[in-house]
């Protein structure tokens, strides 16, 4: 009764809540081919380009391509990085195993703006302050850490027994990464490195404040905002397609036994 | 390899060594000085937006947290992958795209307002801060609910199930068996999202007010004069925010580190 009671209430929300992401996104999209639309009318006085003309003047395929690029590279970097770290912390004593995950989830409670006004001063000082590089190690603790979060729990017994086995048979660590973790762990390495894409995908904060002068689509979308609603618009949409297109790949995970 | 996983640390540590350097260093001459601490500590508005954080973020992890226990209750019978997909949306979406939407339907030109006419009001700009709240509390409460959805274990459903047959209401199984499951995780996904809303400046920059600030976007605001003496500024603003952020984590997480909880899940 408390079941079927839920979970009808359960699918109302996911009605309510499916209805609303839709409408906002109709509205964006309404908005973006709308060149007058002053309130309080509900459809636009005039449809056009103006929106895409004046996001595409200012440079919405550089600052896309910047983004993407940049994103791939945190990703993957911080995938590597955070697979590597687990996999021998998975089987190192409980204190250096806590220690790791220390090391590794902490920067997600720290303000980005204290790591990326540091980490500012110090690319201003080797020479490379606005670089890609920079921008890429300033998103870097903070995709590590939600990666780390993703991929603790998933070295089961059954991984761990079988590395062991693949160990005893004389295969190498990095054959045994490539040949019996990696595949054991495809599923959430996937959702991970997606994960990874997302937090540097939507990088604001730390990315203005290590690189000013850097063409990223959060960067151009602030400005836009209250002078240029329509070109916004425009810049939203780039910005929620690939987003949604990634959760697409991350799976749900199954109920816990008890 | 274990101290691959020193990478994020030393990152982190050598920007907080930095920002630390810079504030007290400003300028090309390495000389050091406490005039950016002075200029920071001696502006009034200081304690000012120092306060409005710390109400941004608590107020904005606990609306996210009602949110977020209301949407794992109504979602956590349905099947796995229709909740997750549900959920999501909202994670995925960046933050300064859910500070937009949030624009979309609520600010003076939204959604609302078009369909209702007058008499609605604009949260967007408020100097409560109303706009920033309801934007995290939006965007998070999704993310708490799927982290309370992860930690679900089959137990708890039979323990409300025996709970029900030994003669308690629904509101005292929920109360006494439903939420000291879920406190643990509940708690740990509170207090990122609080750790989250100090240090952001997308969301209070996009549907803040002018006055007052958070401490991000006034660290931000200083760097766009002087530069040299704006960045020591804005290192020492760093600087605070981080013991801010500190002191709020651990006191969030106190129930966690004080006691051992009773009713992990």
């Amino acid at each position: 009764m408390i079941a079927r009671e839920n979970t009808r209430s359960g699918r109302s929300i996911a009605i309510v809540w499916l209805a609303l992401v839709a409408g906002v996104v109709l509205w964006l999209v309404v908005r973006a081919f709308a060149d007058a639309w002053r309130a309080p009318a509900m459809l636009p006085q005039a449809y056009g380009l103006y929106g895409w003309n004046v996001a595409l003047r200012n440079s919405l395929q550089h600052a896309f391509v910047q983004s993407l690029l940049i994103a791939t590279i945190a990703a993957l970097v911080g995938g590597v990085l955070a697979t590597s770290a687990m996999t021998v912390a998975v089987r190192a004593g409980r204190r250096a195993r806590r220690l790791a995950l220390v090391l590794l989830v902490v920067p997600a409670l720290l303000p980005g703006t204290v790591v990326a006004i540091g980490m500012a001063t110090f690319a201003t000082r080797i020479g490379l302050q606005g670089s890609m590089s920079t921008v890429v190690a300033v998103h870097l603790p903070f995709v590590m850490a939600w990666q780390t979060i993703v991929l603790l729990g998933t070295w089961d017994r059954t991984l761990r027994e079988r590395e062991d086995v693949a160990a005893t048979l004389g295969v190498g660590p990095v054959m045994r990464l490539v040949h019996v973790t990696i595949p054991g762990l495809r599923l959430q390495l996937v959702a991970a490195l997606a994960l990874g894409f997302l937090v540097s995908w939507g990088q604001y904060t730390t990315t203005l404040l290590v690189a000013t002068g850097a063409d990223t689509l959060p960067l151009r979308l602030v400005p836009m905002v209250q002078s240029q609603p329509a070109a916004a618009a425009v810049m939203t949409i780039a910005m929620l397609v690939p987003a949604l297109l990634v959760t697409l790949v991350l799976r749900a995970p199954t109920r816990r036994p008890s | 390899m274990l101290a691959v996983a020193a990478v994020p640390a030393v990152l982190v540590a050598g920007a907080i060594f930095d920002a630390a350097r810079t504030s007290v260093t400003p300028g090309i001459s390495g000389s050091v000085t406490l005039e950016a601490w002075r200029t920071f500590a001696g502006d009034p508005a200081t304690v000012r937006d120092a306060g409005f954080t710390v109400w941004i973020a608590v107020a904005s992890a606990l609306c996210a947290a009602a949110g977020g226990v209301v949407l794992f209750s109504a979602l956590r019978r349905m099947p796995r992958r229709v909740a997750f997909a549900v959920l999501l949306i909202p994670i995925a979406v960046p933050y300064v795209t859910a500070a937009v939407l949030t624009m979309q339907w609520l600010g003076a030109d939204g959604l609302l307002t078009r369909l209702v006419q007058h008499g609605v009001y604009d949260p967007v700009g408020s100097s409560f801060g109303i706009g920033i709240i309801i934007t995290y509390a939006w965007k998070e409460a999704a993310f708490i609910a799927a982290i309370l959805l992860v930690g679900l274990t089959r137990d708890l459903e039979d323990r409300e199930t025996i709970s029900r047959t030994l003669g308690l209401s629904r509101s005292q199984v929920y109360w006494h068996v439903t939420l000291p499951s879920i406190a643990r995780p509940l708690i740990v996904a509170t207090t990122l999202v609080a750790a989250f809303a100090i240090g952001a400046l997308e969301i209070p920059a996009l549907v803040g007010g002018i006055s007052p600030q958070t401490l991000p976007q006034t660290a931000a605001a200083a760097t766009a004069g002087d530069v040299l003496a704006g960045q020591s500024v804005a290192a020492a603003n760093s600087l605070l925010t981080l013991v801010v952020s500190i002191a709020l984590t651990l006191a969030l997480a106190a129930p966690l580190l004080t006691r051992r909880m009773r009713w992990s899940s």
